[in-house]
């Protein structure tokens, strides 16, 4: 299929889809603070509880080596066994579910030969990131990592005066309060119902996009996903050459605080994100095969 | 500032009054231009294509009554950048549409033969069906990446989420529209 053709078919997609699309809607999304305000209090503190047990008893199990979170990923995905009919009948067919299922039962494989080691850092910002499992084996990388992070900040000092208000811009339906406690979230409504008008700064830690080696070179786009808590990584498209039949490798995350400035006046939303630099981790990656 | 509604625009359409064409440039000029600029790199050929964007819905409402004015204009916006974009050299196009579309060649390859429009809308009628498969946020994702061509980062600032979460999402989304139109016959 031609590129134009391609353009085409994405132009003819339906206009109430389109609509849809042209705002981020809070009310449908899966956190929405009216489903949190609706909770009873009793409620959060016992999804709280258990969140955390589970969380802990997860880390535990993880890291002792019981599960893998490669492989148990890998699981997670959905696999069709392809039939003697889509075999004789479309065998293009066939031949992707083949490939799926055969990459899948590769990351099964290689959680199976992982190295659960498990490597943290802290950091300055509050942050600890531990790679809970690693894989190298000179031509393929896999990684699995959990941040443990403080919860998100809310600052106040954000107003008509700092250097970044003149860089806001209009955000309709951008879901600003999504990492925010629901205690968080209803003083920021009752300054803005007081004023009509709030300006405030979130702060929140996450790992950037690009894992890089030492030198700078980055890996690449990863395919992966999260589960239960932990980020696996798999590079998209193979390791780069400088990256290949090392007997260990350095590879360097970016934790990074993001701020979100926020201005709230009326139903309008106002946003500017800087763009910020991350905080480099190194970890140390033993090629399996090397001993 | 206050904007009027939908309606009310359309209803200046309707009498054939120039201040339509102001009303709805207030209103969704920002949206038209995003539109177009996600597509085409030079400020000149986003000028032109929000000129000639405006020139269609005049042209086209009346007869035409859309349902959702944003969604009418946005995608009168999109057939006319994707046209100029397509027209243009290699050396004027916007390496983040590329992008785009080098993704979307992942799970709707380019060895899918498609000869007629009927074909062309049978894959489009199958994607809109895909769509209502999806979550609330993962069909928000894809549309905001694969129809508005916006970039990761953005979506992730409207989301709040971070660019590495909406890569994980719209990888995911991709996977699964290969593996629906595999279902569907569509692909071979």
């Amino acid at each position: 299929m031609r590129r134009e053709q391609l353009s085409r078919v994405l132009c003819n997609l339906d206009e109430r889809q389109i609509a849809e699309a042209y705002q981020f809607n809070p009310d449908l999304c899966g956190r929405s603070p009216e489903r949190i305000v609706h909770m009873k209090k009793k409620r959060i503190i016992t999804f709280a509880l258990a969140a955390a047990l589970i969380f802990s008893l997860g880390i535990a199990a993880y890291a002792t080596g019981f599960v893998s979170a490669i492989t148990e990923l890998a699981r997670s995905f959905y696999k069709p066994v392809p039939d003697e009919e889509m075999r004789n009948e479309r065998p293009e067919a066939a031949e992707y579910h083949e490939n799926w299922n055969s990459q899948m039962d590769e990351w099964i494989e290689i959680g199976e030969n992982s190295d659960k080691t498990t490597q943290s850092a802290e950091l300055e910002n509050g942050t600890a990131i531990t790679l809970t499992e690693n894989f190298y084996d000179g031509e393929r990388l896999a990684l699995s990592y959990v941040l443990n992070r403080e919860k998100p900040t809310v600052d106040y000092s954000f107003g008509p005066d700092h250097e970044y208000f003149e860089r806001l811009s209009e955000s309709e339906g951008l879901c600003w309060y999504q990492d925010l406690s629901e205690t968080q979230y209803l003083e920021i409504m009752a300054k803005l119902k007081l004023t009509g008008k709030v300006g405030f700064v979130i702060r929140t830690a996450d790992v950037g996009d690009h894992v890089t080696l030492a030198d700078g070179t980055d890996i690449g786009p990863f395919v992966g996903g999260e589960l239960d808590g932990y980020t696996v990584l798999v590079p998209q498209n193979g390791l780069p050459d400088s990256a290949k039949g090392q007997d260990k490798l350095d590879v360097v995350f970016h934790v990074k605080t993001y701020e979100a400035y926020i201005w709230l006046e009326g139903d309008k939303v106002y946003s500017y994100y800087p763009i910020v630099e991350g905080i480099p981790v190194t970890f140390e990656i033993i090629n399996n095969t090397a001993a | 500032m206050t904007h009027l509604e939908d309606s009310e625009i359309i209803s200046l359409f309707y009498e054939r009054s120039e201040q339509a064409i102001a009303e709805l440039e207030r209103k969704y000029g920002a949206a038209v231009r995003k539109t177009a600029a996600n597509i085409l790199c030079s400020k000149q050929d986003v000028e032109e294509c929000a000129n000639d964007t405006y020139l269609g819905v005049w042209n086209s409402i009346p007869p035409q009554k859309p349902n959702s004015l944003i969604a009418y204009v946005c995608k009168i916006a999109r057939n006319l950048a994707t046209w100029k974009y397509h027209s243009n050299t290699a050396s004027k196009r916007n390496g983040q549409y590329d992008l785009v579309l080098d993704e979307l060649e992942e799970c709707i390859p380019s060895s899918v033969n498609i000869e007629t429009d009927y074909e062309e809308k049978e894959l489009s009628a199958a994607i809109i069906r895909f769509l209502d498969t999806l979550s609330y946020e993962d069909r928000f994702c894809f549309l905001r990446r694969y129809w508005y061509a916006d970039s990761v980062s953005d979506i992730a600032a409207m989301t709040h989420s971070s660019s590495h979460r909406i890569s994980v999402r719209l990888f995911r989304a991709r996977e699964r529209l290969h593996r629906y139109l595999i279902k569907e016959g569509l692909l071979e």
